[in-house]
């Protein structure tokens, strides 16, 4: 080494030292504290995840949104009309899941972790799919995947956010508490980049939709 | 550095390159990318024939 240390330079902690340790150490328990906190205060939504695979995803989201399709007035089934930059629009059917079942918690003999109606969404390229119309102060576990590429499921005005990843089915517990103030919904948009095929459609322009209803 | 043997413990390693580096290695290998794929594989697989059996045909 050019610059020689002193032979023995490990010192015992000195005062200042053992102040700023003593600080630091205390501040990371506050922190630590507040996050255990946060969730008894509902700051983060609890979340679990389960491996699956796109086709068997795929496969009941076809399923659940057939079994459960809204129909219009004149009794046809529904869709809403995604708008997009240019070209047409994007239709994505509309699933009226007020009268599903909320199905009671099983953990940890099963792996329920929550009460709630099951509802399905599938991240794909390039909406969310299906429309989901909720009941306001009903509990659901909302299923989510993507059946090609990683994609990120944010709900606006909420601001909430996760990630939506193939061959993983994340399950959000969640309560909706007010109504949509119009027949559009809450959105929901994606926030991780999967592609742009072309100006009229891909990552920019993909989005979904949430109603709550009374 | 044969007469420096009465050196403290932590001198010794933090003097030591090669410790060094192993630690830095080693660390964020064994709790980022070991621990995150445990948590991962571990994760439960998802039986939508089982619970969702009036939606997924079998």
């Amino acid at each position: 080494m050019s610059i020689e240390s002193p032979k023995n330079w490990w010192q015992p902690i000195g005062k200042t030292e053992k102040l700023w340790l003593f600080l630091a150490i205390f501040w990371c328990a506050i922190m630590m504290f507040m996050m255990i906190y946060g969730h008894t205060r509902d700051h983060n939504m609890s979340q679990e995840s389960y491996r699956t695979t796109p086709e068997k995803f795929r496969a009941v989201v076809e399923g659940f949104t057939e079994k459960y399709r809204a129909k219009d007035a004149n009794g046809k089934p529904m869709s809403i009309a995604i708008k997009k930059l240019g070209g047409q629009d994007q239709s994505i059917p509309v699933v009226d899941a007020r009268d599903i079942p909320e199905t009671p918690a099983n953990y940890p003999n099963g792996t329920r972790r929550s009460k709630g109606a099951d509802v399905f969404l599938l991240a794909t390229n390039w909406k969310f799919t299906p429309a989901l119309i909720l009941k306001k102060g009903k509990t659901y576990r909302i299923h989510m995947s993507s059946d090609n590429y990683q994609h990120g499921f944010s709900l606006l005005p909420m601001n909430l956010n996760y990630q939506v990843l193939p061959n993983f089915d994340l399950v959000l517990t969640i309560t909706p508490k007010e109504v949509s103030k119009s027949e559009e919904g809450f959105r929901i948009i994606c926030n991780e980049y999967c592609g742009s095929p072309s100006s009229e459609e891909g990552h920019h322009s993909m989005s979904g939709r949430i109603i709550v209803k009374e | 550095m044969s007469d420096n043997d009465n050196r403290p413990l932590f001198q010794k390693i933090l003097e030591n390159n090669w410790v060094l580096l192993a630690i830095g290695l080693i660390f964020p290998l064994v709790f980022y990318t070991i621990w995150g794929f445990f948590e991962l594989y571990t994760l439960p697989h998802i039986d939508y024939t089982k619970e969702f059996a009036n939606y997924v045909q079998k």
